[in-house]
């Protein structure tokens, strides 16, 4: 088990080893370029979805501003705060700053579970994208309360548009990376277009004077649909700050912004922040009141924007299902070593595939988010407690990688201890994270010293 | 080339606004607007796909 495990630790390092290198400072990015990373990455086709769903469950305006205002602002500050200033002092990647701290065993099942979450993503993706495409056909959007698929016809649109996906994805890679960097600006635009186009089907007069009043009774009214849960303004901050959980408090951006000149960078994400989670949200808003809150992105951006509406949805659902692929793909290759880059993608592909057969996934978007961002944030405070505390408290850092640990076994009984303890917590889903934060943090710190003074 | 380009990159999307402005003022039918809204589109995908090309 243990030389199973090392060999599959050393194949993973073989497949990192492009940054496992410091980055040098010939090689480090101007702030237009993290603005425009941010820009483009954060107008994807959950976008369609989430901003629908807050309209679903009931918020009323007031708070959808107020929450989505000071919720990405705590998510830049997130950025700029936790990530960046840990990502401009060791400037590697989370994986290699992950190993010292954790052990190569620890990073080994991190990957995996962050695979797996990726998977489920693209599988939302494709499912959104399915909606667009289904319309055509008439193929219906399964019902708000569906776990599984509610026809053949899904199944197979599902199944072919994964299909598709996976098959693009293989044939180039970069060069639909590229593509997706053309269509970024225009999904965007398409997402204002199709708000402003259906203000006067919601009532709006054409002096606009009774927008404000139109919002608040025909949009955001504060009445959730049959069977949603009541959203308030604590709802949409937690929301807005965690959606991205993983990236800022879970210092996966470790390795965009390794590559910052400053740890003042983290401001750069607030181009994608509001543009993408307070604009775009916004404008979906808008698209579902207009199509009689019916969670149906394909149905909503066609009446929204016609055939470009539609073109929109299913594109945004592919540029963005693209990368999510490979970064799973390139998750699940430390379990196949010597396969091709292709074959790789594939199994993640055919993995996605079936996931998006599943309805609940992108009609349960918003709960999925918070739990992606859930389990893997433990890491972040581990790491945070143990780049920032630790030597504060002289206690010994980098234990695993000076010791030759496979796991390190405080990190790996917070991990697991952080996550029953959020299970059982009798809150809301959307704020479990911030008291599993602290509770990883000081009983990561408590667990070290406690481990220092023994040794000691 | 080069100019033509990027103008009609950031035309292209300017009139995709500029149509719904238009629906909004009740200025265009909704048929009128999304023909304008896709044609806008396609021009928008040539001279984006040609600007992104020269800058390679």
């Amino acid at each position: 088990m243990s030389s199973t495990l090392t060999d599959v630790v050393s194949r993973m390092d073989k497949l990192y080893e492009f940054d496992r290198e410091e980055v040098r400072a010939e090689n480090l990015h101007s702030g237009s370029k993290f603005a425009g990373v941010f820009a483009g990455e954060h107008v994807a086709a959950t976008e369609f979805v989430i901003g629908a769903f807050f309209v679903l469950h009931g918020v009323n305006l007031v708070d959808l501003l107020v929450g989505l205002a000071f919720g990405n602002l705590l998510a830049v500050l997130s950025w700029t705060l936790v990530c960046a200033p840990i990502a401009t002092r060791v400037r590697v990647t989370l994986y290699w700053y992950l190993r010292r701290i954790a052990g190569p065993g620890l990073t080994v099942v991190y990957n995996i579970a962050n695979a797996v979450m990726y998977c489920i993503l693209a599988g939302a993706m494709i499912s959104i994208s399915a909606t667009a495409v289904g319309l055509g056909f008439g193929i219906p959007v399964p019902p708000l309360d569906a776990v599984y698929p509610n026809s053949i016809g899904w199944i197979i649109l599902a199944f072919l548009i994964g299909t598709g996906f996976t098959t693009l994805a293989i044939l180039g890679f970069e060069r639909l990376s590229r593509f997706a960097a053309v269509c970024a600006p225009w999904i965007f635009t398409i997402f204002i277009v199709g708000a402003i186009a259906v203000l006067p089907s919601l009532g709006v007069r054409e002096d606009l004077s009774n927008l404000w009043e139109v919002a608040t009774t025909r949009i955001w009214n504060g009445q959730p649909s049959p069977g949603q849960e009541k959203f308030g303004l604590w709802h949409i901050l937690f929301f807005a700050w965690f959606a991205n959980l993983a990236m800022h408090i879970g210092l996966s951006d470790l390795a965009l912004f390794r590559y910052a000149k400053r740890w003042t960078y983290g401001l750069y994400s607030a181009f994608g922040m509001y543009p993408g989670h307070m604009l775009a949200w916004i404008c979906s808003g808008v698209m579902v009141a207009a199509a009689n809150r019916a969670m149906d992105p394909g149905l909503m951006a066609y009446q929204a924007a016609g055939l470009a509406g539609v073109g929109a949805v299913l594109l945004a659902g592919w540029t963005t299902a693209n990368p999510t692929l490979y970064r799973a793909g390139l998750a699940l290759q430390i379990v196949t070593p010597d396969w091709p880059r292709w074959k790789v993608t594939l199994i993640a592909g055919a993995v996605t595939t079936v996931l998006a057969c599943f309805p609940v996934f992108f009609l349960k978007l918003l709960d999925y988010v918070a739990l992606y961002g859930l389990i893997l944030m433990p890491i972040g405070a581990i790491v945070f407690a143990e780049h920032w505390i630790l030597p504060k408290l002289g206690i010994e850092q980098y234990q695993a990688e000076k010791k030759g640990w496979l796991f390190n076994r405080n990190a790996t009984i917070v991990w697991i201890g952080t996550l029953i303890i959020c299970y059982y917590m009798p809150i809301h889903l959307f704020f479990r994270w911030l008291p599993g934060y602290f509770i990883a943090l000081i009983s990561y710190v408590v667990l070290q010293r406690i481990t220092d003074s023994k040794r000691g | 080339m080069k100019t033509l380009v990027k103008v009609g990159t950031i035309l292209s999307l300017a009139v995709c606004l500029a149509a719904a402005i238009f629906r909004l003022f009740d200025l265009a039918s909704h048929a009128g607007y999304t023909t304008i809204l896709g044609i806008a589109s396609l021009i928008y995908f040539i001279a984006a796909a040609s600007w992104a090309e020269m800058r390679r």
